[in-house]
Formats: structure tokens, C-alpha cells, sequence
């Protein structure tokens, strides 16, 4: 029995109607069922789609080897992405100036350095309640020297200093803090 | 006005440039100070240092700076020092005059230091205000 886009006639009754059209129905739902894969409606997965408008898109994008808007990358024919789907690392430098025995937070995720003489109890947090390192430098008074410290901060996470000494030459100054906030 | 921290284990006070989750580890104040180092949790209670006790610690740390600055001034002789002490306890007393003799120049820097402490000490202890305690420049010759 082929299938039959309208097997139901209220309006023109005809012998045997019920039985018939009833055939004509369970014959439509068998061979709709087939289009599904394990002749199957409630696996809700379509067996083919041939003819269908975006059967090339994920959740309705498109995929490309070039870098643009709402499109999924693909890799090359190395198995790489092209450079361009990259962001900059660095979103922007800024010069802080922080102070000892405060706690700050970083709501993106940077890399902080200072040039000091001195620091002391150099901590950072994810919540505020565990801290994590106290990391610091010391030099000779009279010696003239400096170190740097770099340390970076995950999105969020909090950081604090209990104390810095700067030059004692002004041949650098702790007072400018710089601060690289990731592209994130 | 300016938000703190004591954290409670610690019983140290930060100043707060950030949101914090409410936890039990710390408490969260309001003072009218900005500095941290103004505050102070002493017997079960936050509050704001007296001027006497902000003199006493600048002091000390003063005097702490002074201490480090001197050492490292005497560290670069130090070696003049080893070299008699070694010929003391060898029992040498010939070579311990002559090392005098060569290093009196040295000896006579490390006296000199000696006594520009005392005195930067004595002037630190005198000072009556933080004003002029933060006048006195620690800085040799």
C-alpha cells in the first residue's frame, strides 16, 4: 500500500470506510516511522536529509576556514587553525599603584609585575578565605638592588602585600605597578 | 570612609578594595580611616589607633630600617673583623697589630658608623610627633 497524504474522507462514506481508511493511517505511520533511524520516532534523529536547507550547520552555523562572524572554525589541511581565529593575548596595560595589607580582585585575568627593593607576603585567593603562596624578594639595603615580581592572577581571584621597599637610588620605582589583562 | 577585613585566624586587618563572599573566616567593617595600618583589633574590639600607639609603631619600624641600614654599611668591612678575630685565635698578636695598623682607616669608619647609630637611635626614641618622626632621614654620610 503506497503512502497517502489525505487517507481520511469524512465527507464521502463509502463501505468498509472505517477499516480501509484505518489501514491507509497505520500504513502512513509505518512508513513515516522509517524515515528515522531504527524505524524509530523516539530516537528523534532523522535518517537522511538530502534535500535540506542547512544540513551543513551545527545548531544553525556554518562552518569555515576563515575566521568571521557566528561561523565554526575548521582546521587546515595541517590539522592548525588559522591565526586569525585568535584573539590578542593582552587586552590592555594599565599602571596601578596598590597599596600593602589591602585586598584587590581581578574580575579578567592578568599578569601583574612590580620592580621593588622589597616585598613581603605576596598572596592570592579564589575566594577570599584560602590564600595561596606569600611569595616576596629581599635585598641589601646599601647594595642598590632590585628584582622583579611577576605573578599572575586567574578571572576573579583575589590578591594581596603585607609590605614594599622601593630603590633607595630612585634607579626604578615600585610605585608603578603594571598590569596586562588577558583578552578573556 | 573606608571598608576592612579582620580576618579572624590571623587577627589581621585589611582594607577591602573588593567584594568578598560572606564567609566566617572574616569580618567586614566600616571605619572613618583609609588606612589599614590605622586599625587596629585589640582585645576582641576594632577600632582606630590612638596617636600614641601610632608613634610607637612608627618607631619601631624606624628603628628596624635603621638597624638593616647600618648592617649593610658594616657588611662591606666585615671581612677586616674575620681577618683579626682569625689572628686572635690563632694566638697571633704580631699579625693582630698589623692588621690593625692596615685597616685602621676601616676600623675607624666602622666606629664612626657606630656612633651615627646611637645617635640616629636616640633621635628616633625623642621624636614627639609622627611629623617629625618621618623628618629623620635615614641615610649615612
Amino acid at each position: 500500500m503506497p503512502y497517502n497524504r489525505r487517507p481520511l474522507n469524512p465527507l464521502t462514506p463509502f463501505v468498509n470506510q472505517v477499516v480501509v481508511e484505518s489501514n491507509a493511517v497505520n500504513e502512513n505511520f509505518n512508513i513515516l516511522a522509517q524515515a528515522f533511524v531504527d524505524d524509530n520516532p523516539e530516537t528523534h534523529k532523522v535518517k537522511n536529509a538530502l534535500n535540506s536547507d542547512n544540513a551543513d550547520t551545527v545548531d544553525g552555523f556554518h562552518a569555515s576556514l576563515i575566521p568571521a562572524p557566528n561561523v565554526i572554525p575548521v582546521a587546515d589541511e595541517y590539522g592548525k587553525l588559522d591565526i586569525g581565529w585568535i584573539g590578542y593575548m593582552f587586552n590592555s596595560v594599565m599602571v596601578i599603584n596598590p597599596s600593602p595589607n589591602t585586598i584587590y580582585q581581578e574580575t579578567q585575568p592578568c599578569l601583574i609585575m612590580v620592580v621593588s627593593q622589597d616585598l613581603y607576603g605576596l598572596e592570592i585567593s579564589p575566594n577570599g578565605t584560602t590564600w595561596y603562596g606569600r611569595f616576596g624578594q629581599e635585598h641589601y639595603y646599601s647594595t642598590l638592588e632590585g628584582g622583579t615580581i611577576t605573578f599572575y592572577v586567574p578571572k576573579n581571584w583575589y590578591w594581596r602585600f603585607s609590605a614594599i621597599d622601593d630603590s633607595t637610588n630612585s634607579g626604578f620605582s615600585s610605585n608603578y605597578w603594571l598590569k596586562f589583562v588577558f583578552n578573556f | 570612609m573606608a571598608k576592612f577585613v579582620l580576618y579572624k585566624n590571623e587577627g589581621k586587618i585589611y582594607k577591602l578594595e573588593a567584594e568578598l563572599p560572606p564567609s566566617d573566616v572574616y569580618v567586614i567593617f566600616e571605619l572613618d580611616v583609609e588606612n589599614p595600618d590605622d586599625v587596629i583589633f585589640d582585645n576582641g574590639q576594632i577600632r582606630v589607633k590612638t596617636e600614641a600607639e601610632k608613634l610607637s609603631e612608627e618607631k619601631q619600624k624606624k628603628l628596624a630600617e635603621l638597624k638593616s641600614y647600618v648592617a649593610s654599611l658594616l657588611r662591606q668591612t666585615d671581612y677586616v673583623i674575620t681577618k683579626i678575630a682569625e689572628a686572635e685565635t690563632l694566638g697571633n698578636t704580631e699579625a693582630v697589630e698589623q692588621l690593625k695598623q692596615r685597616y685602621a682607616t676601616q676600623l675607624q669608619q666602622r666606629q664612626a658608623i657606630r656612633q651615627w647609630n646611637e645617635q640616629m637611635k636616640q633621635a628616633i626614641r625623642n621624636a614627639k610627633t609622627l611629623e617629625e618622626l618621618r623628618r629623620i632621614e635615614i641615610r649615612y654620610g
